[in-house]
């Protein structure tokens, strides 16, 4: 009985080992310089309510694209499985893509990166509604944890170079 | 008694220290008898264990534990696939193959192969982070394997399974919205009777229950727990067999590791039957290293 408990200590104690690995400061996420440097993009998005609320514009991990989430409707208390958003795409420095820039959206996944998993994603559509401008829906947030738990993992081709984005899921009041 | 309690404290203490600097839940359900539970967003899954046995002896009604004359050593290898149908519902069929050996004499062949299916009941929620994910579990095991009324071997090295078609039903409740996570869980498993050469057999209805509790974070998990099965009397020669039933309590701990993010391997030490009262059981000591990779 006694080994099994310290068998148990140790584990813990394994367990209480550095924290945040997939912290702000990875390429694509949030670091300090992309907060100092965000920028607030709203253009496109056509707000349908009060609640509606968007998040910064995030760099890509190799710098081809930024983009921003734009939630529809009351994020954090909605439990039916079908958030909508829209996924609104600029140039790296921040200038809105022209029509002769050719954009496509190929994943929209909601992580958990301090639970190492995702939500269901089997309902989730895609459509492209603008020229650099995409709305999702179906999207399931399948546990609580809006403030900073849940992030976007996006994957987007811009003018033929495909990049991932992390963007974190607001934190809603 | 004392000493136990220290130890207890300062587990737990280790535990709760760190539990307000991150969230992390672990598989989502206590996973109990299943050695595979799907994740929200994993649709295919697959599983390869290997186990190691020793140190079997018996535990007699009394519970009184004498020597084991039979199996010294068991090898299992488990492969198992889980696939999600729905955002609620997800199904697992698990196969072993076991390996059994008594000094420089091996037996080995495929165990029962077990399907299993599992549905979220009640879902957490984005909404509120009280709310625990209910599962609803159901399954069964076809008893294709030899079990120990069909073997044919003097030290029962043939046995690979129960002999008997499984059914099973029962409820897992988990919660894991902190660093410490922790659920519990509750399954009847009825056999199905099966005529022999020395008339009906069925052994009695098994109610097992499990109590997980653990830490989390997103490098590593680590998850203990105390599963007690409860045994009804076998049913035998049309009547209840006397002192045929059992309780058996088992202790386990599990290390889970996930690797990029389809990937995971996990250790698991346990030990059957040498905690609380047992009765008409076994001991044993078991070793398991998993890997399971996600799609």
């Amino acid at each position: 009985m006694h080994k099994f408990i310290l068998f148990l200590t140790l584990s813990s104690a394994l367990a209480c080992g550095p924290q945040d690995k997939e912290s702000n400061n990875q390429d694509g996420a949030t670091s300090p310089q992309e907060q100092h440097n965000h920028q607030h993009d709203h253009q496109g998005t056509d707000p349908a309510n009060d609640h509606d609320h968007g998040t910064d514009s995030i760099l890509a991990q190799n710098g081809t694209y930024r983009a921003s989430i734009h939630w529809m409707g009351d994020l954090i208390s909605r439990d039916d499985g079908n958030h909508t958003a829209h996924v609104t795409f600029t140039k790296p420095d921040g200038q809105p893509l022209t029509h002769e820039d050719q954009v496509d959206l190929a994943e929209f996944k909601p992580w958990m990166p301090a639970h190492g998993h995702g939500a269901y994603m089997g309902n989730i559509q895609m459509e492209k509604t603008r020229h650099d401008q995409f709305t999702v829906t179906g999207v399931l947030f399948t546990m609580a944890g809006a403030a900073s738990m849940w992030e976007i993992h996006l994957s987007a081709t811009v003018n033929g170079i495909k990049d991932q984005a992390r963007i974190p899921v607001p934190e809603v009041q | 008694m004392k000493s136990i309690a220290t130890w207890t404290f300062l587990v737990f203490g280790a535990f709760m220290s760190d539990a307000g600097k991150t969230y992390a839940c672990s598989s989502c359900g206590t996973g109990g008898d299943d050695p595979l539970v799907l994740f929200p967003n994993e649709n295919i899954k697959t599983y390869v264990g290997l186990t190691h046995g020793r140190g079997y002896r018996n535990v007699l009604t009394d519970g009184r534990v004498v020597a084991n004359h039979g199996v010294t050593n068991r090898q299992t290898i488990l492969m198992a696939l889980g696939m999600r149908f729905s955002h609620r519902a997800f199904i697992t069929l698990a196969v072993p193959f076991v390996t059994n050996t008594k000094e420089s004499i091996k037996e080995e062949g495929f165990g029962d192969p077990n399907l299993g299916l599992r549905y979220d009941f009640l879902r957490q929620t984005i909404a509120n982070p009280w709310i625990p994910q209910v599962q609803a579990v159901v399954g069964y095991k076809s008893g294709q394997a030899r079990g120990p009324h069909e073997s044919r071997h003097r030290q029962l090295l043939d046995v690979y399974g129960s002999g008997f078609d499984e059914y099973r039903y029962g409820a897992d409740v988990w919660w894991a919205m902190t660093a410490l996570v922790g659920g519990f869980g509750y399954s009847r498993t009825e056999s199905i009777e099966e005529s022999t050469s020395v008339g009906d057999q069925q052994p009695g209805t098994q109610d097992i229950s499990n109590i997980t509790v653990g830490y989390t974070n997103q490098s590593l998990k680590a998850i203990s727990g105390i599963v007690r099965k409860r045994q009804g009397q076998r049913f035998a020669f049309d009547g209840l067999v006397p002192q045929s039933d059992s309780v058996a309590h088992s202790i386990f701990s599990t290390i889970e590791i996930p690797i990029m993010d389809q990937d995971f391997v996990r250790a698991t030490y346990s030990r059957g039957g040498l905690v609380g009262r047992n009765s008409n059981t076994s001991q044993s000591t078991n070793f398991q290293v998993a890997w399971m990779r996600s799609w």
